[in-house]
C-alpha cells in the first residue's frame, strides 16, 4: 500500500516550513497558525494510523518503499538504500507521543515573538526531522532525520535560548555529534554484513542492504563478513558484534542520556525556551531509547543478552544519581531536568531486563515519561514567563493566588512520582517488575531501583510544599505578575493531565499497541 | 440489582462527589457541600446494605486490564467478609465523620474541598477493600496515602500541618517500596498476583535468584517484605512515627483516616494474605505487633495533647491487631479492627467536639469540668473509652478478649519457655497501660477541677476518692435531670450535629452489635463468620478487670497528682525527668530517624521557617543535603570537569594540530613549492638558447638510457 499517507508526517511539516520561508514578513502573525494547523493535521493522521493499525500483526504496516540510490561496488556488489517508511507498535507510540508534545509545544510557541519566520519553519523541520526518525525502516534513512535533528535544535536553543545559549547549544551539539558517529560507524558496518538475498538473486550480485527488515534477521549476515556472528575478529579486545553493541549503547546513551553521558542535558534544558525544554524532553530523549530497543536490541540480541546487566546497572545509577542531583537543585529547570535522567535510567532499567515486561514497562515508561516532563517543562515555563525566575526558594504559598496553576502541578508532580492511577507508575512498576522477573540480574538491582521511587517523592514533595504551601510570599514583588493560568496554559496542561490519567488508568491502550511488536524482540 | 453494578454506582458517587466538589468552589457551593456529601454515603449506605452477605463462597468478577507479553493482571472485585465488613464500616464511619464535620469545618473556606477529598478517601477505601489482586490493592493503597497527604495538609498555609503531610507521604512511600519488592517476590513465586491463586499449588518450585533461601525461606521473605509495607501505612515499628505527626489535620479527619479506616488497611492486607504467611513471619509480625503496642501504650500515658493520646493509643490497638494477624487469629484481629474503628472514631470526633468547645485549645491540663458544660460528649466518650479499655457490655470487651484468647493460646502453645509467651505478656501489659491513659485522659478532660485545687488535692488520696464519687453522682444527676419530658425535648431540640455523631458512634461501640450476650465472645455472630480459634481461657475477662481496677486506682491519683505539679509549677527532676522526656518524645525514635536517615525531612522544617531571610535559607539548603550535595559536587566538580577537561584537550590539540598544520604540513608544502620555484629557476636558466648544450644533454640522455638498458638487461 503506497498510499503516502505516511510520508505525509515527514512531508507535510516540510512543506509548511519552506512556505513560513517563503512567506513575506507582512504575514507574520499567521506563522503560528500555519504551524498548529499542520500539527492538528498530524494528530488527524496519527489517529487515522492508531484506527487502521492491526495490533495483531507484527512487523511494519503502512509500508511505503521506493527506491533511492544504488551504488555499484566494484563489480560484485550493489549498495541499496531505499526510502521506507513504516510502522509498527514501538514506532506508532512513539510517533503518537511525538505530535502529542509537538501540538503542545506549538501552542507553547505562541508566547515567542523574536525572529518568529526563522523559528516556526525551524521547528516545524525539527517536527519533520522527528517524526521521520521513528517512521524510517532504512537505516541510511534513519541516520539522515537523526543528524538532520540537530540542525534545527541547535538554531532553536542557540538564538531564543537564555543567556548561556551559545555554551549549551555547542555542548548539546557536539555530544550528540559525537554519538552520531559512534551510530555511523555501526551502521556502516551492519550495511556491509547484510545481504538482501532476494535482489542478490536478482541482480546476480550482493546487494547490500540497510533495510531494518533485513537487517534485523540475522540470516542475512553475509559469511565471513565483520559482524557474522561466527566471526572470531576482535576490535580492541573484544567481538566485533559485541564492540558494535557497545558504540550503539553509548551513541544512544548520550542521547537517553545516561550516567556518565548525561552532563548536556542540564544545560540545554536550563537555555532552552520553554517550548524546546519541552520537545527535548518530551520527544528527543526517546529516540534514543527508541534505538536502543530498535537498533542495538533489534540488530544485536544475541549480544544484548549478555550485556543485559550492564545496561541494567548504568540504568540504576541514573535513577540513583539523577535523583540525588535533583534533590540538590535550586533551579526549578534544572531540577526537573535531573529528574527526567533519574526517570530515563528506568527506561535503561526495563531494556536491560531483556525480557517482556521490561520492554513494555520501558516503552510505557519513555510515553509517560513525554507526558509527565513536557507538563513539567511547561510549569517551569509559566513560572519563567511570570517572573523571569526559576529560583525553587524565591516562591512560596503559590497555592493561593493560583489555584488552578496548583492542581496541575500536584498532577504533573504526583505523576512524576509514581502515583498509582497517573502514568507514571506504570512504566516505573513494569520497568522493575521485569528486572526483578529477569534471569540475567541480580535481584538487588531492581530493589535498589526501587529506591528511586522513594527518591522521586523526596525531591518533588519538597519542591511542591516550599513552592505552593505555606503563606504567599516571593523575594522580589512578583505578586502582580502572578496570576493563575491563562486559557491556552490551562489547554496545554489539561491536556497532557487527561491523557495522564488516561493511560494511568488504562494502560493497555498502549500495552495493546506494542504488545505484538515486543514480543517479536524474544 | 446484580453486585457488579451496585459497586459500580456505589464508587462513581464517591467519584462524582469528589469532582464535583473540587470544581464548583462558589460560596452557595461551599454552603451545600457538606450535605452533599452526607446524601452521598447515605446512598452509599443504601447500595452497599443492599449486597449480599457472602456465605460461603467468596464472589469475584474480573475484568481485562493489562497484559504484557504472557502476563495478564485483571481487574479483579473479590467480595468476602473481609470486603464486605470493611465496605460498610468504611462507609459507615464516614458518614459520622462527615455529619460532623458539616459543624466542625463550617466557617472553613476551603470546605468543598475538605469534603471532595474525604469522597475521594472513601473511594480509595473502598477501591482497596475490593481489590482481588496485589496491583490494585497497591494502586488503591498509594492513592489512600495520597488522599491522607491531602487531608493531613489541608491546612495548607500551616507549616506544621505541612511538614506533618509530607512526612506521613514519604514513611508510606518508603513501605510502599517495601510492599513494592513483595510484590514481585510473590510474583516470582506464584507467578500470578491474585489474592486467591497464592495457594501452595501455585507455588512455583523454580523461583530464581535468591540463592541462599529456600522456598519457604523466600515466602517468608516476601511475607515481611509486605508486612514492611503495612508497618508504614498501619503504624507498626518502626515506621510508626508519622501518625502522632498526622494529627494537624483537621480533627474529624483524624477520626476517619488516622484512626479508624486508613491505617487498618495494613492489617486488612495481611488478612488477605493470611494464607501464605509463614509460622517464622508470623511470630516476627506478632512480636513486631507487640512491642509496638507496649511502646505506644507508654507514650500515651506521657502525651498532655488530647489528639496525641489518641494518636498513640491508636497504635497502640493496631499493634493488637497486627500481632493478631501474626499469630494467624485473622476473625479475632478482624473483629477488634471492626469494634476499634467505631469506637476510635467516636473517641476521636468526641476529642474534636471537646476542642472545639475549648476553642482549639487541645492540652489537657488547661481543660477540666466539662463534664458538666457537655455532658453528651462525655457520656459518648465514657463508652468509647470503656470499649477501648474493654470493660463489658461494650464491643471492645468481646473483640479484646478474643484477641487475649488467642494471644494466651499462641503463647503458650509451645511451652512457657518459648519467645512467643512474649506476646500476650505485652497484650497484657498494654492492656493495663491502655487503662491506666485513658482513665488520665478522663480526669483531666472531664473532672471536676478547683480553680486552686493545689491545697485540697495535696491533703490526701480519700479526698481524690471523694472527688471521683462527687464526679461520678454528678454523672448521675446530670442523667437523671435530663429525663423529665420537656427535657427530653429540649435536649433532642438541642442536640447538633457534634452530638449526634458522638452517640451514634457510642452506640455503634456498646456490644448488641455483635453478640446477643455481652459476657461471651462465644455468642459473638461476629466470630461465626469468622475463624476462630477454639481454645477459651475464662480468666482472661476476669484479668482484664483486675488490671482496669488497679490502673484506675494508680491512674486517679497519679493524674491529680500530676496536675498538682502542674499548676504549682514543679519540674520532674533527674532521672524521672528523662523518662519522662523519652517516653512523651515516643523514646526519641524521631529525632533518630532525623538524625540517621531523615534528615531531609528534617530540612524541610528548618527551611520552612518563618525567617525569609535568604541568606538563612540558602545556609540550610547548603546543610542539609549532604548526600544529594555530595552527588552534585560529583557532577560538577568531577563529570562536568572531565568534560571540561577533554574540551580544553581537544582545544590545546587542536591548536599543536594548527601549528603542526602551520609549521609542517603547510611548511612542508611550502618548501617544496619554493623547491619546485627555484628548480624552475634554475632549470629556465639552463634554457639559454644554445643549441650545442641541448645537444649535449641530449647526448647525455641517451647515453644514460642505453647505459640503463645494459645494466638491466
Amino acid at each position: 500500500m503506497q498510499s503516502g499517507l505516511l510520508s505525509s508526517l515527514i512531508i507535510l511539516p516540510l512543506i509548511a516550513s519552506i512556505v513560513i520561508l517563503l512567506l513575506p514578513e507582512s504575514y507574520k502573525g499567521s506563522y503560528r497558525w500555519i504551524a498548529l494547523i499542520v500539527q492538528i493535521l498530524l494528530l488527524i493522521n496519527t489517529g487515522t494510523f492508531i484506527g487502521g493499525f492491526e495490533a495483531n500483526h507484527t512487523g511494519y504496516q503502512f509500508l511505503e518503499h521506493f527506491e533511492w540510490i544504488r551504488l555499484t561496488l566494484g563489480k560484485t556488489s550493489i549498495l541499496s538504500i531505499d526510502y521506507i517508511v513504516g510502522i509498527d507498535g514501538l514506532s506508532l507510540s512513539m510517533v503518537a507521543l511525538s505530535v502529542i508534545v509537538f501540538f503542545v509545544a506549538n501552542i507553547s510557541s505562541f508566547s515567542i515573538n523574536k525572529k518568529e519566520k526563522a523559528y516556526y519553519s525551524l521547528f516545524l523541520l525539527l517536527s519533520a526531522s522527528v517524526i521521520g526518525c521513528f517512521i524510517a525502516v532504512d537505516f541510511f534513512l534513519f541516520f539522515i532525520f537523526f543528524e538532520f535533528m540537530l540542525l534545527p535544535m541547535y538554531f532553536l536553543i542557540g538564538i531564543w535560548g537564555g543567556p548561556n545559549k551559545a555554551y549549551a547549544s555547542l555542548k548539546f551539539i557536539i555530544y550528540t555529534l559525537v554519538g552520531s558517529v559512534m551510530i555511523l560507524v555501526v551502521m556502516i558496518a551492519l550495511a556491509m554484513s547484510n545481504v538482501d538475498e532476494f535482489f542478490t538473486s536478482e541482480y546476480k550480485r550482493t546487494v547490500f542492504s540497510f533495510d531494518f527488515r533485513i537487517l534485523s534477521d540475522q540470516a542475512n549476515l553475509l559469511n565471513g563478513s565483520l559482524l557474522n556472528i561466527e566471526n572470531p575478529i576482535k576490535i580492541f579486545g573484544v567481538y566485533a558484534r559485541d564492540f558494535m553493541f557497545i558504540l550503539l549503547f553509548i551513541g544512544f546513551g548520550i542521547k537517553l542520556p545516561m550516567v556518565p553521558f548525561h552532563t548536556w542535558l542540564p544545560d540545554a534544558h536550563v537555555e532552552a525556551p520553554t517550548p524546546i525544554s519541552v520537545i527535548l524532553a518530551g520527544i528527543l530523549l526517546k529516540i534514543g531509547g527508541y534505538g536502543l530497543i530498535r537498533i542495538a536490541f533489534g540488530f544485536f540480541p544475541d549480544v544484548a543478552v549478555n550485556y543485559g546487566l550492564l545496561i541494567s546497572i548504568i540504568g540504576l545509577i541514573s535513577i540513583l544519581y539523577g535523583g540525588f542531583n535533583a534533590l540538590a537543585q535550586k533551579d526549578l529547570k534544572k531540577l526537573i531536568a535531573y529528574s527526567s535522567i533519574s526517570h530515563m535510567g528506568f527506561v535503561l532499567l526495563g531494556i536491560g531486563a531483556f525480557n517482556v515486561e521490561g520492554f513494555n514497562g520501558a516503552i510505557f515508561q519513555m510515553f509517560s515519561h513525554g507526558l509527565l516532563s513536557s507538563m513539567l517543562f511547561l510549569i517551569a515555563g509559566v513560572l519563567y514567563e511570570r517572573t523571569k525566575n526559576r529560583e525553587i526558594q524565591n516562591f512560596k504559598g503559590l497555592a493561593k493566588i493560583m489555584p488552578i496553576f496548583t492542581v496541575m502541578v500536584a498532577i504533573a508532580f504526583f505523576g512524576s512520582l509514581g502515583l498509582p492511577s497517573l502514568s507514571g507508575f506504570i512504566g516505573e512498576f513494569f520497568t522493575l517488575f521485569g528486572s526483578f522477573q529477569a534471569t540475567t540480574i541480580p535481584k538487588v538491582i531492581p530493589i535498589l531501583g526501587v529506591l528511586g521511587i522513594v527518591l522521586s517523592a523526596i525531591y518533588l514533595l519538597w519542591t511542591f510544599q516550599k513552592m505552593f504551601f505555606g503563606e504567599f510570599w516571593t523575594k522580589e514583588d512578583f505578586k502582580n505578575n502572578l496570576e493563575d493560568l491563562n486559557q491556552k496554559e490551562i489547554i496545554m496542561l489539561g491536556i497532557l493531565g487527561v491523557l495522564t490519567l488516561l493511560f494511568g488508568i488504562f494502560p493497555n491502550i498502549l500495552f495493546d499497541l506494542v504488545n505484538h511488536t515486543v514480543i517479536q524482540f524474544f | 440489582m446484580n453486585p457488579e453494578s451496585i459497586i459500580f454506582y456505589n464508587l462513581f458517587i464517591y467519584l462524582v462527589g469528589f469532582v464535583l466538589l473540587l470544581s464548583l468552589n462558589n460560596t452557595v457551593f461551599k454552603q451545600l457541600s457538606g450535605w452533599i456529601s452526607i446524601v452521598i454515603s447515605v446512598l452509599g449506605i443504601i447500595f452497599s446494605s443492599s449486597l449480599q452477605v457472602p456465605s460461603t463462597e467468596n464472589f469475584s468478577i474480573s475484568y481485562n486490564w493489562l497484559h504484557l507479553g504472557d502476563t495478564h493482571i485483571n481487574f479483579k472485585i473479590l467480595i468476602d467478609n473481609q470486603t464486605y465488613f470493611m465496605y460498610i464500616l468504611v462507609q459507615i464511619i464516614a458518614f459520622f465523620v462527615k455529619l460532623f464535620s458539616t459543624k466542625y469545618l463550617d466557617h472553613d473556606d476551603g470546605i468543598n474541598r475538605y469534603f471532595a477529598f474525604l469522597n475521594l478517601f472513601v473511594f480509595s477505601m473502598l477501591g482497596l477493600v475490593l481489590a482481588g489482586n496485589l496491583l490494585q490493592l497497591y494502586l488503591f493503597w498509594e492513592l489512600v496515602g495520597f488522599c491522607s497527604y491531602l487531608l493531613i495538609g489541608f491546612w495548607y498555609t500551616k507549616k506544621a500541618a505541612n511538614s506533618a503531610a509530607i512526612k506521613a507521604f514519604l514513611i508510606n512511600r518508603l513501605g510502599d517500596a517495601f510492599l513494592m519488592v513483595g510484590i514481585f517476590i510473590l510474583f516470582l513465586i506464584y507467578r500470578n498476583l491474585d489474592f486467591d491463586a497464592f495457594t501452595p499449588e501455585n507455588l512455583n518450585k523454580t523461583a530464581f535468584g535468591f540463592p541462599f533461601l529456600t522456598i519457604e525461606g523466600l515466602q517468608t521473605l516476601a511475607v515481611l517484605m509486605v508486612f514492611g509495607g503495612v508497618a508504614a501505612k498501619s503504624a507498626q515499628l518502626p515506621l510508626q512515627i508519622w501518625l502522632p505527626d498526622a494529627m494537624e489535620g483537621p480533627t474529624p479527619a483524624s477520626a476517619l483516616i488516622h484512626a479508624a479506616t486508613m491505617v487498618v488497611a495494613g492489617v486488612f492486607l495481611l488478612g488477605r494474605i493470611s494464607p501464605i504467611i509463614t509460622p517464622d513471619a508470623g511470630l516476627v509480625i506478632a512480636l513486631i505487633g507487640g512491642l509496638t503496642s507496649v511502646l505506644a501504650a507508654i507514650s500515651a500515658v506521657f502525651q498532655y495533647d488530647i489528639k496525641k493520646v489518641l494518636a498513640y493509643s491508636t497504635i497502640s490497638q493496631l499493634g493488637f491487631m497486627v500481632t493478631g494477624m501474626g499469630m494467624g487469629a485473622v476473625g479475632a484481629s478482624f473483629f477488634h479492627l471492626t469494634t476499634h474503628a467505631f469506637f476510635k472514631a467516636g473517641l476521636f470526633l468526641c476529642a474534636g467536639a471537646v476542642i472545639n468547645y475549648m476553642h482549639h485549645e487541645q492540652d489537657m491540663r488547661k481543660m477540666g469540668n466539662l463534664l458538666l458544660k457537655i455532658p453528651v460528649v462525655f457520656y459518648a466518650y465514657l463508652i468509647c473509652a470503656a470499649s477501648l479499655i474493654g470493660l463489658p457490655f461494650t464491643s471492645g470487651f468481646l473483640s479484646k478478649d478474643s484477641l487475649l484468647n488467642a494471644a494466651v493460646a499462641f503463647g503458650t502453645k509451645d511451652g512457657y519457655t518459648n519467645i512467643k509467651i512474649l506476646v500476650p505478656i505485652m497484650m497484657g501489659i498494654t492492656s493495663f497501660l491502655t487503662s491506666f491513659y485513658m482513665v488520665r485522659q478522663l480526669v483531666m478532660v472531664f473532672f471536676q477541677r478547683q480553680e486552686s485545687p493545689v491545697d485540697k488535692i495535696i491533703s490526701s488520696t480519700k479526698r481524690t476518692f471523694d472527688g471521683a464519687i462527687k464526679s461520678f453522682q454528678d454523672i448521675l444527676n446530670a442523667d437523671n435531670e435530663s429525663l423529665g419530658e420537656e427535657k427530653v425535648i429540649n435536649f433532642v431540640r438541642n442536640l447538633g450535629v457534634f452530638d449526634v455523631s458522638v452517640i451514634g458512634l457510642a452506640i455503634c461501640s456498646t456490644w448488641f452489635l455483635f453478640s446477643s450476650n455481652p459476657f461471651s465472645i462465644e455468642e459473638a455472630w461476629f466470630l461465626e463468620v469468622f475463624p476462630k480459634d477454639e481454645t477459651h481461657f475464662p480468666w482472661i475477662p476476669l484479668a482484664v478487670g483486675f488490671l482496669f481496677i488497679v490502673a484506675l486506682l494508680i491512674s486517679y491519683n497519679a493524674t491529680y497528682e500530676e496536675l498538682r505539679r502542674y499548676y504549682l509549677g514543679e519540674r520532674k527532676r533527674g532521672w524521672q525527668r528523662n523518662i519522662f522526656r523519652m517516653a512523651k518524645s515516643h523514646f526519641y525514635l524521631d529525632s533518630f530517624y532525623k538524625k540517621t536517615f531523615f534528615f531531609l525531612i528534617k530540612s524541610n522544617q528548618s527551611i520552612d521557617s518563618e525567617k525569609h531571610s535568604n541568606e538563612l535559607k540558602t545556609s540550610t539548603i547548603t546543610k542539609s543535603f549532604e548526600i544529594s550535595n555530595i552527588f552534585q559536587k560529583i557532577e560538577s566538580n568531577y563529570l562536568d570537569n572531565l568534560i571540561k577537561k577533554i574540551s580544553s584537550l581537544v582545544i590545546s590539540l587542536s591548536e599543536y594540530s594548527s601549528k603542526i598544520d602551520d609549521k609542517i604540513v603547510d611548511g612542508l608544502v611550502l618548501k617544496i613549492s619554493f623547491g619546485l620555484k627555484n628548480l624552475g629557476n634554475n632549470i629556465r636558466k639552463s634554457q639559454s638558447g644554445q643549441i650545442q648544450l641541448y645537444v649535449l644533454g641530449m647526448a647525455i640522455i641517451i647515453l644514460f638510457i642505453v647505459l640503463v638498458k645494459i645494466i638491466i638487461f
